[in-house]
C-alpha cells in the first residue's frame, strides 16, 4: 500500500512537472532573478505585434527585465489602456503596449490632445498619462500664433523635450506599399479614394467605360460622414469638406492641405475671424447648386451638442459661430487664434451636407436620419452613391457635373475583402484593381515574390503616421524617466524595421512624420545600445550585475525532462519485472 | 463475504482478456501503424527538449522565412523560429491538450451516463434528454462561443472548455454499458448482498465498461487535437503558445512566398490525427466491441 503510494506520488509529480512546463514555456526569460516584471498587451488580431514583442522579450532579458506577452482582443485591449483607475497590470491596467497613431488633419491641435496633461484620458487621448510641463508649454505656444517661424522654432524645440523625457519609444513611421494594377495610376496610400477624381487607366480614353474594383476590409459604420468613426474610404469620394489633403511630391512624399470647395479665404487682423469665398460653379448630386448656406447648415449643426457629431469637442472648442454674407461667402468668428483651422476644416468629418435636403430635420434627429443607413443624402463628390449591398460592396458611379469635369473613371465598386490574403489573390486574377492601403500593409511578406509580376504595381512611401510602444507613466517603476530611457535603448529597431517589416518602416525621431509642417532633423533618436540601457537602469537605481542561476531555463526544461524520462522509465521497467516474477 | 472477494479478484480473468485484445489488434496492419506513429508523436513530446535541435521560442535576428536548409531543416517562420523545433514542441501542447481534455470528459461522461444508467427511470430520463441538447449543438460553433467569451485566452482555457463541451457521446456510450451491465448476474449478486450504489457502480460496473470508454477516449484524441489547431488557427486560441495550429495560421499569411511554414505543422496535423484515428479503431476492433460503438 506505502510503494502504491509513492509510485502515485512520483507518477503526480512528473505529470505536474509536465503541465507546469506547458503552461509558462518563458524560455527566453532573464537568467537567474529578474530586476522586476513588465506585461505587454498585444492585439491578438495583430502578428507583427506579437513578433515585436517576442523580439522585446528576448532583449528586455538581456537587462534582466522579465516581460511577459498578454495577447487579447482589441476591445478588452482598449478598455485596459484607457481605465482611469489602474495604474499597472496587476490592478486591471496595462505596463507596455504598441500603438499606430495616424496624423489627424488637425495639425498640432491633435498632439495636446495626446501629449499634454490637459488630454489625459479619458477627455484626451493621452493614456500614457505622460505630464511634462515644459513641453506642454512648448507646445501650447506653438498654437497660440500664427506666425510660422515661431511655430517651427517652439515645435522644435517640444521634440527635442519629448525624446529627453521620453513618454513612449518611438520606433518607426511605417511604410506603406499601395498594391495596384499596374496600369491604375495615382493611387495614393493616404489619401486612399480621396483623390479617385484624379486615378486614370494607361491605354484607356475617357469614351471607355473604365470599372476600378477596389478592395476594402469591412462596411462603412455610417453613410453620414458627421457620425463616422473610420471607414472613409467610402465616403470620400461622395462628400468634400472646405479643404483636403493633397500629395504634392510623390518621393519624398509631401502631403499639404489645399482648399476643395473655396476660391479663397482671408484671416482677419487680430485672427479671430476667417472669410470664406466658396466655388460658384459647384452643384449637388440631385442637380441643385451649392451655396454658403449649405456651409452655414453644416456648421451650426456640427456646433449643435444636440447632433452628436463626432468632431463637435474640436470644432466648437475654437469656433464661435458661423454667418452667411451672401450666397458665396461666409465668414467664421473663432473663441481664440486656431492656427491649425485649415487643416481641421479638411476632416472628413466636417464635410458639407446639403441644406435642402437635411435642413428640415432637427438637429437631435440627424443622427438617426434614414440617409445615414440606407442611400446617403447627395454631396458634391466626384462620385454618386448607386448601391449597397451590406457585406459584399457599394457601388459609386462618376458624376457628371462635377465641378472639376467628369471625372476618368466611370465607376467605382468598393468590395469588402476582410482577408488581405484573399485580396492578393483577387488582385492577381484581375478580379480586383487595387487594395486598401490597412490591408497592404499586412502583406509585406508577399511583396517579394511579386516582384516578377509585370502587370502589378507596388507603389508608396512614408505615410503620416507612428508606431511606438507606449509605457504607463503611471506605473510606479515606469514613472522613472531612466527606467524608460533604458527601455528605449534595449529596442532592436534595425531588426524590427529591417527583418520583420522587410524595410517597409522608416526609424523615427519624432512624432512628427517627416517632410510635415513643424518636423525636427535634429531631435536625437535613441540606439540600440544593451549597455546604454543598463548605464540607465544603473542610474535609476538597479544594480549590476545580477544574481545569476549556472543554468538558463531552456537547459533547465532538458534536465527535468531526462529526471522524469529516467523517473517514469524505471518505476516501468520495476513494474515489468515485478509482474514477471509473479 | 467471500463471494464479494471473489468478485473483485476478476483480475486475473483480465489477463486473459487482454491476451486476447492483443492477439486481436496485432491481426490488422493499420492499427499496428496507427500505434507505431502515435507512439512516435508521443515520443517526440515527451522527448522534445532533448530532440529539437533550437530553442523553439529563439528569434533568429535576420533568418525570416528562410526555406528549408541544412541549418534549418524544416525553414524559419516570419519572427525567424525553427520550424522543426516548434513543430516537435508543438506535439506536446496538442498531446496534453487533448489528453486533459479526455480526462475531463471521462470524468463528466462517466459520471453522467454511469448514474443514467444504473437508476433508470426519470434521473435517466433528465440526465440524457440534456445530454441530446448538448449534441444537437454543432460541437465547433458550440467551442467557438464558449472561447470567444474570454477575453485573455490560454491553453489550460481551451483544455478545460473542450472537456467540459466533450462528454455527452462519452455519457452515451457509458450509459449503454450500464443499461445491459447492471442486469447481468455479478451486479444482481453484489446487490443482493447489500453493496452501496456507488460501490457497485464504480467498483464491479465499471471495471467491466472500460474498454468501450478506452476506445472513445481513443477517437476523440484526434477531435481534441484538431479542434484546438481550428481555434488557434482562427486566432481563437492563446497566440503565444507554441501550437501547430498557431504556425498553421501565421503560415496563412504566406502562403504564396513561403509554403513551408503552414504546411509541415499541417502535415503534423494531419499525421498525427490519421495515428490516433488508426490506433482507435485497431482498439475497437480488438476489444470487440464494435455492436456497440
Amino acid at each position: 500500500m506505502k510503494k502504491k503510494l509513492i509510485n502515485v506520488i512520483l507518477l503526480a509529480i512528473t505529470t505536474a512537472q509536465m503541465i507546469s512546463a506547458l503552461i509558462s514555456p518563458a524560455f527566453t526569460a532573464v537568467e537567474g532573478q529578474p530586476i522586476f516584471t513588465l506585461h505587454i498587451l498585444v492585439n491578438s488580431a495583430d502578428s507583427l505585434q506579437l513578433e515585436m514583442a517576442s523580439a522585446l522579450r528576448e532583449e528586455f532579458a538581456k537587462i534582466g527585465i522579465q516581460l511577459e506577452i498578454v495577447s487579447m482582443e482589441v476591445g478588452a485591449l482598449t478598455d485596459r489602456l484607457y481605465s482611469e483607475t489602474a495604474s499597472s497590470y496587476e490592478d486591471g491596467g496595462w505596463d507596455l503596449a504598441f500603438t499606430t497613431w495616424w496624423w489627424w488633419p488637425t495639425d498640432y491641435m491633435w498632439f495636446i490632445g495626446c501629449w499634454t496633461a490637459s488630454g489625459w484620458s479619458p477627455q484626451g487621448w493621452n493614456f500614457m498619462r505622460w505630464a511634462d510641463s515644459l513641453a506642454d508649454t512648448y507646445l501650447d505656444n506653438a498654437m497660440s500664433t500664427y506666425n510660422k517661424t515661431e511655430r517651427i522654432k517652439w515645435l522644435h524645440l517640444w521634440q527635442e523635450r519629448f525624446q529627453e523625457n521620453p513618454p513612449v519609444a518611438l520606433i518607426y513611421w511605417p511604410v506603406i506599399p499601395q498594391l495596384s494594377d499596374a496600369k491604375l495610376q495615382k493611387v495614393d496610400p493616404m489619401l486612399w479614394t480621396g483623390n479617385a477624381w484624379q486615378w486614370y487607366v494607361e491605354g484607356k480614353t475617357p469614351e471607355d467605360n473604365v470599372v476600378i474594383k477596389y478592395s476594402v476590409d469591412g462596411d462603412p459604420g455610417m453613410l453620414n460622414p458627421w457620425f463616422m468613426d473610420g471607414g472613409y474610404a467610402h465616403l470620400e469620394p461622395m462628400f468634400s469638406p472646405l479643404f483636403r489633403m493633397k500629395q504634392v511630391s510623390l518621393e519624398p512624399p509631401v502631403y499639404e492641405i489645399v482648399p476643395e470647395l473655396v476660391e479663397s479665404y482671408e484671416f482677419s487682423a487680430d485672427g479671430l475671424s476667417v472669410t470664406f469665398h466658396l466655388l460658384h460653379n459647384v452643384t449637388w448630386h440631385d442637380g441643385t447648386s451649392f451655396t454658403a448656406r449649405d456651409v452655414v447648415f453644416t456648421f451650426e449643426a456640427i456646433l449643435d451638442p444636440a447632433t452628436g457629431a463626432t468632431s463637435y469637442g474640436d470644432f466648437s472648442e475654437f469656433v464661435d459661430s458661423v454667418y452667411m454674407v451672401d450666397n458665396y461667402t461666409v465668414v467664421l468668428n473663432l473663441k481664440k487664434v486656431a492656427p491649425h483651422l485649415i487643416s481641421m476644416l479638411s476632416a472628413g468629418g466636417l464635410s458639407i451636407l446639403p441644406y435642402h435636403v437635411l435642413g428640415g430635420v432637427p438637429h437631435s434627429e440627424l443622427r438617426t436620419h434614414e440617409t445615414n443607413t440606407v442611400a446617403p443624402a447627395p454631396g458634391t463628390g466626384p462620385y454618386k452613391f448607386v448601391r449597397w449591398i451590406k457585406g459584399q460592396y457599394m457601388e459609386l458611379e462618376a458624376f457628371d457635373n462635377y465641378w472639376r469635369g467628369r471625372p476618368f473613371v466611370d465607376k467605382i465598386i468598393l468590395m469588402v475583402i476582410p482577408d488581405p490574403i484573399t485580396a492578393l489573390q483577387a488582385l492577381k486574377t484581375h478580379e480586383i484593381d487595387a487594395i486598401h492601403p490597412s490591408q497592404c500593409q499586412q502583406l509585406i511578406n508577399e511583396i517579394p515574390s511579386l516582384k516578377g509580376l509585370t502587370d502589378i504595381a507596388v507603389r508608396g512611401g512614408v505615410v503620416p503616421a507612428i508606431t511606438f510602444l507606449a509605457f504607463n507613466n503611471n506605473h510606479t517603476i515606469l514613472a522613472n524617466p531612466y527606467v524608460r530611457k533604458a527601455l528605449c535603448h534595449a529596442i532592436p529597431y534595425e531588426h524590427i524595421i529591417n527583418d520583420l517589416l522587410k524595410g517597409y518602416a522608416e526609424r523615427a525621431n519624432s512624432p512628427v512624420p517627416p517632410y510635415w509642417f513643424g518636423y525636427n532633423p535634429d531631435a536625437p533618436a535613441y540606439t540600440y545600445d544593451i549597455e546604454l540601457a543598463k548605464h540607465y537602469l544603473e542610474k535609476a537605481g538597479y544594480h549590476y550585475p545580477l544574481p545569476t542561476t549556472p543554468l538558463s531555463a531552456y537547459t533547465t526544461e532538458i534536465i527535468t525532462t531526462a529526471i522524469c524520462t529516467f523517473i517514469v522509465g524505471f518505476l516501468l521497467g520495476y513494474f515489468i519485472i515485478k509482474r514477471k516474477q509473479k | 463475504m467471500q463471494i464479494v472477494q471473489d468478485l473483485e479478484t476478476v483480475e486475473e480473468k483480465k489477463v486473459g482478456m487482454l491476451h486476447a485484445t492483443w492477439r486481436r489488434f496485432k491481426k490488422n496492419k493499420a492499427s499496428i501503424a496507427g500505434a507505431v506513429i502515435t507512439l512516435i508523436i508521443v515520443g517526440m513530446a515527451v522527448f522534445a527538449p532533448l530532440i529539437a535541435p533550437y530553442n523553439p521560442e529563439k528569434l533568429n535576428y535576420g533568418k525570416e522565412l528562410q526555406p528549408p536548409s541544412w541549418n534549418f531543416l524544416l525553414g524559419t517562420d516570419p519572427g525567424g523560429r525553427d520550424i522543426l523545433s516548434f513543430v516537435i514542441w508543438g506535439a506536446r501542447t496538442s498531446l496534453i491538450v487533448a489528453v486533459g481534455a479526455i480526462l475531463i470528459e471521462v470524468a463528466i461522461g462517466v459520471l453522467i451516463g454511469g448514474v443514467a444508467g444504473y437508476y433508470g427511470g426519470v434521473v435517466d430520463e433528465v440526465l440524457m434528454r440534456f445530454t441530446d441538447i448538448i449534441m444537437t449543438l454543432p460541437t465547433i460553433l458550440l467551442l467557438l462561443t464558449a472561447v470567444s467569451m474570454f477575453k485573455v485566452r490560454s491553453i489550460v482555457l481551451i483544455m478545460l472548455i473542450m472537456g467540459v463541451l466533450g462528454w455527452p457521446w462519452m455519457a452515451r456510450i457509458v450509459r449503454s454499458e450500464f443499461l445491459s451491465l447492471k442486469e447481468s448476474l455479478f451486479v444482481e449478486a453484489a446487490r443482493s448482498l447489500g453493496i452501496r450504489n456507488l460501490r457497485i457502480i464504480f467498483r464491479h460496473i465499471l471495471p467491466n465498461a472500460i474498454s468501450p470508454i478506452i476506445v472513445v477516449a481513443t477517437l476523440d484524441a484526434p477531435f481534441y487535437i484538431m479542434y484546438e489547431a481550428t481555434l488557434s488557427f482562427l486566432g481563437l486560441g492563446d497566440p503565444t503558445a507554441i501550437s501547430w495550429g498557431n504556425l498553421v495560421a501565421k503560415g496563412k499569411n504566406v502562403l504564396t512566398s513561403a509554403w513551408w511554414v503552414a504546411t509541415f505543422p499541417g502535415l503534423m496535423i494531419f499525421i498525427t490525427t490519421i495515428g490516433l484515428n488508426l490506433l482507435g479503431d485497431g482498439l475497437r476492433d480488438a476489444f470487440d466491441v464494435r455492436a456497440r460503438i
